[in-house]
């Protein structure tokens, strides 16, 4: 059996900004801190475990990047909240259609029973 | 992606470029130069220029300085120089891959085509001209470079 001092680590992440990396004030504190935008999104993030409370990185990415991902999931997940609600409403209505008169609108509602009446 | 092109002629501009066998000549010191440059906010695009005295004032007025090259701490796609010295026009290279090895870049292009001059000079006095650009796919990266180069007594460009 192998002799684990640690089981069941749990995995964290965290975003490390350059030091110059802001936040800034205006255009002129970014731009002397070499940036063409007034809040850039710098430095890294790095995904590790938790030992014992101390963090241990086990890989690092840039963090621009992960968050340009985290924005597109959150995107695609809205878009596919958006198309599911709108199937369902889509749905429900075909439902409700099948047990109905078909609807042939306000007018016709009115001038039924005169059909009727004459019939 | 990003490449480097040589123009054995380029009308309208002398550029600065050295051999290294006339580098060697008239070498006085090596020196490390940091130069914090960062990639723009909007991916693929130059950031802005950053001085190579910005952030490092070490360059000496009167002094020439042949670029080897420069390390990194974090790839990017390209860092690039530009200035009078050499026509306004960029050369660079991509940075911080395990294939390229950008601390002896120029001079290890020089090693491939000894006969041309192709280590890039200026003097020290014109530090606040060279400019370094930095592109990459992720926005904002700042790569922490550290220029590379052979300090001189004289021009090693003008032999």
């Amino acid at each position: 059996m192998a002799d684990y001092t640690h089981t069941d680590l749990q995995l964290v992440g965290r975003h490390v900004p350059d030091e110059g990396g802001g936040p800034f004030e205006n255009m002129n504190q970014a731009m002397a801190a070499g940036h063409d935008v007034v809040n850039p999104v710098t430095g890294m993030y790095e995904i590790g475990v938790l030992i014992e409370g101390a963090f241990v990185p086990l890989i690092t990415e840039k963090a621009s990047l992960v968050f340009d991902r985290i924005e597109i999931a959150k995107q695609a997940q809205a878009s596919q909240a958006e198309t599911a609600s709108t199937q369902a409403a889509g749905s429900t209505q075909a439902n409700e259609g099948e047990g109905a008169q078909p609807d042939t609108g306000p007018l016709s509602d009115q001038a039924a029973p005169t059909d009727s009446s004459q019939g | 992606m990003s490449w480097l092109t040589e123009y054995q002629d380029l009308p309208g501009v002398q550029a600065s470029f050295a051999n290294w066998n006339s580098v060697q000549a008239n070498r006085f010191t090596e020196i490390g130069v940091a130069c914090n440059a960062v990639a723009s906010g909007t991916k693929g695009a130059y950031g802005a220029t950053r001085a190579a005295n910005a952030d490092d004032t070490r360059w000496t007025g009167g002094r020439w300085y042949a670029v080897i090259g420069f390390t990194v701490q974090l790839p990017v796609t390209t860092i690039s120089f530009k200035g009078p010295m050499w026509g306004n026009f960029r050369f660079g290279l991509p940075a911080g891959l395990p294939t390229v090895s950008t601390a002896n870049y120029f001079l290890d292009l020089q090693r491939q085509y000894p006969n041309e001059n192709l280590i890039p000079v200026f003097n020290g006095y014109d530090a606040g001209s060279v400019l370094l650009e930095v592109a990459d796919a992720a926005a904002s990266t700042s790569p922490k470079i550290d220029i590379i180069a052979v300090e001189c007594k004289n021009n090693p460009a003008s032999g």
